[in-house]
């Protein structure tokens, strides 16, 4: 059993800069939790407190059963992965593969099998007798993944393992991790700021902003149902639109007005609404590119330019001086024609899922109501 | 525009080579002239060193200053090695006193370099500036205290008197503390992740990660205790135990071809030592300049 927990976990750094907040979590065994957010939100002090690299100033974190606030990182039984590799540079790829099983006085025959099994595993057995200034980025990414796995840890930790590589040995390498945690089976703690990789990786996510957690859950539930206006801003690209509205209450039904329109909610919506006795008034609608469609009717816009990402075209306009976006889907069937700069185009929201935020807090008024299994999700990640 | 960076790389081309060649003339000039004949010796430098021997200090417009002997010899060499004992008596005291001190200071600094890289914190800073503070003192302000302590440890007139203060030099800490400051704190947390202790730290992640600075430490501590003239002249009072440094100086008259035979010997321990890690020296100085990376 392998989960960690934090109970009221704080860190506060030297001069009472607060890095970390109350935090409480509960990371299951064999989970893959991933910690998102903008730099400085405190995600990689909170895993570096997992580690035993930072000193907990207040709360508990629990290995397992174990409570780890006083434990050596050595003796945690947790293996971490580093931003810039950490590779011993005047190491062979073997010798730094091993280091971590000659600390444990662990017999020859069976590091070189480990070693072996781990190079195997990353494809890096014709490596092993370079050093890390003689291997590319994404070489020296495995050989430190390697390192970490070699020694079968309770828990992975990885800051930011990606963060170097270009765009394209990013994506292959997130395929491997993927194939990784099927192989091992263990729990993960994955902290990065890419929120591709967060949707990609993480059974569950947990976006963190100012040493806050903004929002735990699946994929699908934070990018689906965000809970405030900053993880619906976060999570995504292009990211939410957002449009200044008012809340209405007409014939025993809630409406939204936006740029002049009046749009009816879905019952779902009603129902949400209604439960919690909301008070119509100033409010901020939150729309995704993707519903949000180019049509004869909705709010009037001014057309501004078009992107072609290849397989959408993203359509930016203007409403009420705010620039918000619509996502076109591009089909070889149908052609698509980019509307001209200047001219006037009508967007559509897809009220099924629009949300609706509190304007001073920024709470989702309609978070867990909307359909946020969007699509299903074979359980790919694990054997 | 290329005409006119063409006459300034000449310009500095010619320049350069002007001042090596100034630099390296006295050192050919040496090596050279040790291979003449005494006969040779005394007709190109004979007036100068009567006239000194006579108490004067007049130097004979008839120095021949001359870079090809007439006649190849090894009998200065022959003299130094084989005839004078003295002279390999105090090579021998060079090199006891230089070694020791190289792997005292080495040890030493690297030591106290990690703990001025791991551990931060206010009484660390006032130990590092008084460090600094001590490196940027000339060496004579340091020698009577020297003096003082030596005579208190009633080391004086021992080896030890030079060997103790040559191993607590502020200078390779302060160098050292530079470079060991360049490691990335990754590796080391990764390494104690792994399992490593303190000491496994230093020996196994920081040590080898330092080597070019070691080396260039221990070449230029060499040099600079080979070479050392003051503190065996005032911390030796026994002329047995002063180094040939010191002897150079006093051979220098009277024994011309000899000097230049025993600075060619003297020189040969500095020169292989310069050889062999100059590719360390070269990469730890620029490290520590901060020209690379």
């Amino acid at each position: 059993m392998a989960q960690v927990v934090f109970e009221n976990v704080k860190k506060v750094y030297e001069k009472g800069v607060v890095a970390v907040h109350d935090f409480n979590l509960e990371i299951h065994d064999k989970e893959f939790m991933v910690f998102v957010g903008p730099s400085g939100c405190g995600k990689s002090t909170t895993l570096r407190m997992v580690a035993g690299l930072e000193t907990i100033t207040q709360g508990n974190i629990y290995i397992g059963d174990r409570l780890v606030n006083n434990v050596l990182p050595k003796d945690r039984d947790i293996s971490m992965v580093f931003q810039n590799y950490a590779l011993f540079p005047h190491m062979t790829v073997y010798d730094n593969i091993a280091f971590s099983l000659k600390r444990r006085k662990m017999p020859k025959e069976e590091i070189k099998k480990r070693v072996l099994e781990a190079a195997e595993i990353l494809d890096i057995t014709e490596l092993l007798k370079r050093k890390p200034k003689a291997l590319s980025g994404g070489q020296r990414q495995r050989v430190a993944i390697g390192r970490s796995i070699v020694r079968e840890p309770q828990v992975f930790l990885m800051d930011e393992p990606l963060s170097n590589l270009d765009a394209k040995l990013r994506n292959q390498m997130r395929t491997e991790i993927v194939k990784l945690r099927r192989r091992m089976d263990t729990t993960f703690i994955y902290v990065t700021h890419d929120q591709i990789e967060a949707m990609t990786l993480g059974d569950r996510i947990v976006v963190m902003d100012k040493g806050l957690i903004m929002q735990v859950g699946t994929p699908q539930q934070v990018y689906g149902s965000p809970a405030n206006m900053f993880v619906a801003g976060f999570i995504g690209t292009p990211q939410m639109n957002f449009i200044d509205a008012q809340l209405l209450w007409e014939n025993g039904r809630y409406k939204l007005m936006a740029a002049g329109e009046i749009f009816e909610l879905p019952d779902v919506a009603q129902d949400k609404l209604s439960s919690e006795s909301r008070q119509p008034g100033d409010v901020i609608m939150g729309i995704r590119p993707e519903h949000l469609i180019i049509g004869d009717s909705g709010f009037p816009a001014s057309a501004d330019v078009s992107e072609l990402t290849g397989s959408t075209a993203n359509v930016h306009a203007l409403v009420e001086d705010r620039e918000i976006v619509s996502v076109v889907p591009l089909t070889s069937a149908a052609g698509y024609s980019a509307p001209i700069p200047g001219s006037v185009i009508h967007l559509m929201p897809d009220m099924d899922m629009v949300h609706i935020f509190d304007k001073s807090t920024g709470e989702n008024l309609l978070a867990g109501s909307h359909k946020v299994a969007m699509f299903d999700m074979p359980d790919v990640n694990r054997d | 525009m290329r005409k006119k960076r063409l006459i300034g790389r000449t310009a500095v081309f010619i320049t350069s080579a002007i001042f090596a060649i100034a630099f390296l003339l006295p050192t050919v000039l040496t090596i050279t002239n040790s291979f003449m004949t005494q006969s040779e010796i005394d007709a190109n430098y004979g007036q100068v060193f009567q006239s000194a021997n006579s108490g004067s200090t007049f130097i004979s417009e008839q120095v021949n200053l001359k870079f090809i002997p007439d006649k190849v010899s090894l009998s200065q060499y022959v003299r130094v090695l084989f005839q004078s004992p003295e002279y390999l008596l105090k090579f021998w005291n060079s090199v006891i006193l230089t070694v020791p001190i190289v792997i005292l200071q080495v040890g030493v600094a690297s030591i106290a370099a990690y703990g001025f890289t791991r551990w931060r914190g206010k009484v660390r800073a006032a130990i590092f500036f008084f460090y600094v503070i001590l490196m940027l003192m000339p060496y004579q302000v340091t020698l009577v205290p020297n003096y003082l302590v030596s005579r208190w440890l009633g080391i004086l007139n021992t080896r030890w008197a030079i060997i103790l203060p040559g191993a607590f030099a502020p200078f390779s800490v302060f160098l050292l503390t530079k470079y060991m400051r360049r490691i990335p704190v990754s590796l080391i947390e990764a390494a104690k992740l792994d399992g490593a202790g303190e000491w496994q730290i230093f020996t196994k992640v920081c040590l080898p990660q330092c080597r070019a600075a070691l080396y260039s430490i221990a070449i230029l501590v060499f040099i600079d205790y080979w070479n050392m003239v003051e503190q065996p002249l005032i911390l030796l009072a026994d002329a047995e135990k002063q180094p040939l440094s010191v002897y150079l100086s006093q051979i220098n008259v009277g024994e011309v071809g000899v000097a230049f035979a025993v600075a060619t010997i003297y020189m040969i321990p500095t020169l292989l030592l310069f050889l062999h890690g100059e590719e360390y020296l070269v990469e730890g100085i620029a490290h520590q300049g901060s020209v690379k990376g």
